[in-house]
């Protein structure tokens, strides 16, 4: 039998998500024919001939790891592959605000790679700066990312490290996330967790029957969190957030959980799976618990998986009827709204769900990326919320302002630097991301909900916008069909 | 050799050449390099420093 490839510890690298999950970027059509494809394993790998700029594995990698307290980015890259750490920095702050914590800086040294090392080698470099690393703030862990440039020049990070690690404190771990290996970013989730799992994460000496890991992105924000704390502590849980505004001994400890579960499965896929199989950690991370009949799953899933079947469905009837009177209120003034969603896959198939349960109609979808993680629940979505508009693309604002145009939404939700695309068209937009509102749990619902309202109530702001910003793209594109630039037959 | 860096707010030359293109209106930039750079300086320059020269892209 072949190897697993979760139980690979002594590599630092994992395969790509291309490869490992035959993860596609390029899709567009009708999600019932997206299903139909998929069903009949008929779905094939598409790419773009002519594609708009797009993240690299770098930006997620670091993503998932900067906000670590008890440790330090190095990035062994040109001095730009760092320039998401200020954006990063933000956000860190914002979440160590909302948690109570007097805010810091995210701490981060670039190798500042020029030509002249992508000809001799960077490794002096690199040397310096982990011993510098170690010498200013003494942390826990180095996390030393690698980039297209080291990646290139075929750096042999892993050899460095050992050479130096003697001479510091620190632990320092290589995570692998050269961006030119691959188009599907989420990969570098797996290269930054693939690092953890090999030097944090220790055997269990024991094992807690009450702590449950939750896997978050950093895009899941503090109330969500709050939210899922509240429901795992009336089934006597207690949530281990990793690995966001956490340390190096919390991830650590995550093999001596009873659970793995996660807020966003396209985020923890590698780092659950892994946990399993290296640590006999189960898990669940079929969907994401935003909407009400997914967090319903996901509440039964975990009751399923740690004996707790009755305890769950007392909390689902308490917590439905605590919520629905609400919900029916909101129902009445947002149903049959079209909505259309863009989103990372697991919030793709999240959201619409949350507004399916207001009563509202999805006209599209836009799914950063389609692999295994969603096969399921995508397909669910599409029996609830019927035939819609589905682009699998990540992110391509020419093609979205195309179908948007064509399907002309009431409201659209999106991330934050797409919002502006669909506002400037005069849509009104709530961001998905938006770390001031719930999106998880029952209350969730409730939360985003409200959102909604104020969007109905009040789209003066991008009816404005639009009357005032300039058509971004000719009316011939507009009339062109969206996926014109489609490589490949299915 | 240049030295390595700690917290640099500030990016390559690319960042520097995007800025100004983008801050052009009517000027569309091709970027001839890796799947990320794009966005990658992107947050640097939009996001942080108060969508300093966005552009008329919509970015």
């Amino acid at each position: 039998m072949a190897k697993s490839i979760y139980k690979s510890i002594y590599k630092s690298t994992v395969p790509v998500r291309d490869d490992r999950l035959n993860t596609t970027i390029t899709y567009g059509g009708t999600a019932s024919e997206l299903v139909n494809l998929t069903t009949r394993k008929c779905l094939k790998a598409k790419d773009r001939a002519f594609s708009q700029t797009t993240f690299c594995q770098e930006w997620l990698a670091i993503f998932t790891l900067a906000t670590i307290k008890d440790a330090v980015v190095i990035t062994h890259a040109p001095v730009g592959c760092t320039s998401s750490l200020p954006f990063i920095n933000i956000f860190s702050r914002f979440g160590q605000i909302l948690r109570g914590e007097i805010p810091s800086n995210v701490k981060w040294i670039s190798t500042n790679l020029a030509h002249v090392e992508a000809i001799h080698g960077g490794e002096d470099k690199l040397k310096e700066a982990i011993l510098e690393t170690d010498k200013r703030h003494n942390p826990n862990a180095i996390f030393v990312f690698s980039s297209c440039v080291s990646g290139i020049i075929g750096e042999d990070i892993d050899a460095i490290i050992k050479r130096v690690q003697g001479e510091v404190s620190a632990k320092v771990i290589p995570v692998y996330c050269d961006g030119f290996k691959s188009k599907v970013w989420a990969s570098g989730y797996d290269g930054s967790f693939q690092g953890a799992l090999n030097h944090l994460i220790k055997k269990p000496k024991k094992r807690r029957n009450d702590l449950v890991n939750v896997i978050n992105p950093l895009t899941v924000g503090r109330l969500d969190e709050v939210e899922i704390e509240r429901l795992l502590a009336k089934l006597k849980l207690k949530a281990n957030f990793i690995p966001n505004f956490t340390t190096t001994e919390a991830i650590g400890k995550s093999s001596e959980a009873a659970l793995t579960t996660s807020m966003c499965p396209t985020f923890s896929e590698y780092f659950a799976k892994s946990l399993e199989e290296r640590f006999q950690v189960p898990y669940t991370q079929k969907i994401m618990p935003v909407g009400l009949d997914n967090t319903d799953r996901w509440l039964r899933e975990i009751g399923k998986l740690l004996g707790k079947e009755d305890e769950v469905e007392t909390v689902i009837k308490a917590e439905r009827e605590r919520v629905e009177p609400q919900i029916e209120e909101l129902k009445e003034k947002v149903a049959g709204k079209r909505a259309f969603v863009s989103a990372g896959q697991s919030r793709a198939v999240g959201i619409p769900n949350l507004l399916a349960d207001l009563g509202m109609d999805i006209v599209g979808v836009t799914a950063y990326h389609y692999d295994e993680v969603i096969f399921e629940s995508f397909a669910d979505l599409e029996k609830r919320c019927g035939n819609f508009c589905i682009n699998i693309a990540n992110v391509q604002p020419f093609e979205q302002t195309n179908i948007l145009n064509k399907e002309q939404p009431d409201f659209y939700f999106g991330h934050v630097g797409e919002s502006i695309w669909a506002a400037k068209q005069g849509f009104p937009t709530a961001m998905i991301y938006n770390l001031s509102v719930i999106f998880a749990g029952y209350n969730g619902v409730i939360s985003f909900g409200s959102r909604i309202l104020n969007l109905l109530n009040n789209p003066s702001f991008s009816k404005k916008l639009a009357e005032h910003s300039k058509p971004i793209y000719r009316e011939s594109w507009l009339n062109e069909n969206p996926f014109k630039y489609h490589k490949g037959e299915n | 050799m240049s030295n390595i860096i700690e917290a640099p707010r500030f990016s390559c030359a690319l960042g520097g050449a995007l800025n100004t293109v983008t801050a052009i209106e009517g000027l569309v930039p091709i970027i001839h390099a890796g799947p990320g750079c794009g966005v990658q300086l992107f947050t640097d320059r939009a996001l942080p420093e108060v969508l300093e020269g966005p552009g008329g892209l919509g970015e």
